[in-house]
């Protein structure tokens, strides 16, 4: 059995403007030890997906469907006790923003304790060693003369390894990690990122990256979902989705990742916007910036299926590469028309070097 | 784009940094009146639903066929004080195309409980919706619709909101 299954969840908010339906249906589950990454562009609903995990959506937000099971244990039929004792001791999340994670009147490692003594029956002092050594783990040097620092003393990439420190304080069986690096500078940035690809080399715990950086999805996790307003258009092995992506948004998004010595002056972009969750298009809500797209996309809402098989979604193994795109359900006249090259050389060689240049 | 986090749907307790924080916080000083509450608590039932007007409107009346409908809805608060309706949803207003809500002949799941459209003195709201001449049939279909005039309405979420002129229409005409 999978560590956590989630079932057509649907979160919804409501506004003055109308019923924003941010997480649509989206189904995926995550083994012990995978790490799972979750990209798509801002506004996608990928933040939203994960706080639901942890039944942190408040009003004028709710989650109106679905079933999120941890070990068998469907969530959000727990009680508030109940999910209190899984948040942060069996579920942890690293939030986006440390700063604002922090809380600035508590030394850092009073907090790292805090959460240690919350959910475990340990002494004050047994729980400061443990704080230390935990921000030991996550690389701040000089641990015991840090830990009574206040987070304003502590950089922004020193903060969020506490912050990651506190998630890893009671062992948790899934660590969420809502865009841990947006905002620090690429070297910051690999540090934290290397201390998650050690954390899930050497334990069993399993790791939900959310990011919209493919290059962080690359170095980091085994399996990718990609969510496009509210619903998850993809989902494959980290490598099948680098090499083959099938679904247009996909190839969209890969496209416009900058590599070094790329000579064209423009990256190229996914044209357009995400659409407004309040009114999203008709059919597939990919339609109006796809390049693929005809008269059947906007009429019909294509399904998560094998894109190789047209197995439904939920037939598939977790391993299945999936596609939402009305090609691999036969209902496209023309089909998809993109070619994927894969350069794994500089550019002096880059001709010779090209592979799996397949045109669809 | 707003993030979910300045959305003030996530704010995290002193107390326990993984648990949300109760509305505790938010409650006004005691010497805050709460302006909003008082007009509502004083303003008869009558006066409040005759304080809002709805005026649907669309960029033209008539449209070659395909060609994506842009509504405006606008709601206004006539009155120099707040309004506060009672709606039946938590989707406090609905456009619809001869009838159906948003264009659609499949419900749209929304929990059944009561919920308020709120107006600060002399306040419009404005709102726009782009039909693009399909009605959803089925969860996964759209049809596109024939030519011939169609009725899009808008209004307040409440089962008497037509005899309290809570609602507007306009007749747009597609064409070949």
């Amino acid at each position: 059995m999978a560590l956590l299954e989630v079932e057509d969840l649907t979160v919804q908010f409501y506004t003055d403007d109308g019923v924003v339906r941010a997480v649509d249906g989206i189904n995926y589950e995550i083994r012990r030890g995978e790490a799972l990454g979750l990209v798509g562009e801002s506004g996608a609903g990928k933040s939203v997906a994960s706080l639901a995990l942890l039944d942190l959506i408040r009003a004028p937000g709710e989650i109106v469907g679905g079933e999120i099971r941890l070990d068998g244990r469907n969530l959000l039929e727990c009680s508030t006790d109940e999910l209190r004792g899984i948040r942060g001791d069996e579920i942890a999340m690293v939030f986006q923003d440390a700063d604002a994670a922090l809380n600035p009147v508590y030394t850092v490692g009073e907090q790292i304790a805090e959460a240690i003594r919350v959910h475990e029956d340990v002494s004050d002092r047994a729980a400061r060693d443990r704080a230390i050594d935990l921000l030991e783990r996550v690389g701040i040097p000089e641990p015991a003369a840090r830990y009574t620092d206040y987070p304003h003393e502590f950089s922004g990439g020193m903060q969020q390894r506490a912050v990651i420190a506190m998630a890893l304080s009671c062992d948790p069986d899934l660590l969420v990690c809502d865009e841990p690096t947006t905002g620090l500078d690429v070297t910051v940035q690999a540090g934290i990122l290397e201390l998650l690809e050690d954390l899930a080399r050497e334990s069993d715990t399993a790791i939900q990256l959310v990011t919209h950086d493919l290059g962080i999805v690359a170095e980091l996790c085994d399996r990718v979902l990609v969510q496009y307003a509210g619903e998850i258009v993809e989902r494959a092995p980290v490598e099948d989705l680098y090499y083959d992506p099938k679904h247009p948004y996909t190839v969209g998004l890969l496209a416009s990742i900058p590599r070094l010595g790329d000579d064209r002056e423009r990256l190229p972009t996914v044209p357009g916007t995400v659409p407004s969750l309040v009114d999203p298009p008709t059919g597939c809500r990919f339609h109006p910036r796809c390049p693929y797209a005809e008269d059947a996309c906007a009429r019909r809402s294509p399904p998560l299926v094998e894109a190789d098989t047209e197995t439904p979604a939920a037939e598939t193994a977790p391993d299945a590469h999936l596609a939402a795109c009305l090609e691999y359900t036969g209902d496209l006249e023309d089909g998809l028309d993109y070619e994927v090259q894969v350069r794994d050389e500089p550019p002096a060689d880059r001709s010779d070097r090209d592979r799996g240049g397949e045109t669809r | 784009m707003r993030r979910i986090y300045e959305s003030r749907a996530l704010e995290r307790a002193d107390d326990d940094p993984f648990t949300p924080e109760g509305d505790n916080g938010e409650e006004p000083g005691p010497r805050t009146i709460d302006w909003a509450a008082f007009s509502h608590a004083f303003t008869p039932l009558a006066i409040r639903h005759r304080g809002i007007s709805v005026d649907v409107s669309t960029d033209k009346r008539r449209y070659e066929r395909g060609e994506s409908v842009e509504i405006t809805v606008e709601f206004r608060n006539r009155f120099p004080f707040p309004i506060r309706i009672r709606t039946e949803s938590p989707n406090r207003w609905y456009w619809t195309v001869d009838g159906l809500r948003n264009a659609s002949r499949v419900p749209q799941a929304v929990p059944d409980r009561p919920a308020a459209f709120s107006f600060a003195r002399g306040e419009r709201k404005r709102f726009r919706r782009e039909w693009p001449q399909r009605i959803q049939v089925t969860d996964e279909e759209w049809e596109s619709v024939d030519p011939g005039t169609y009725t899009i309405g808008a209004g307040i979420s409440r089962s008497d909101a037509d005899d309290r002129g809570l609602v507007d229409r306009v007749e747009i005409e597609i064409v070949r």
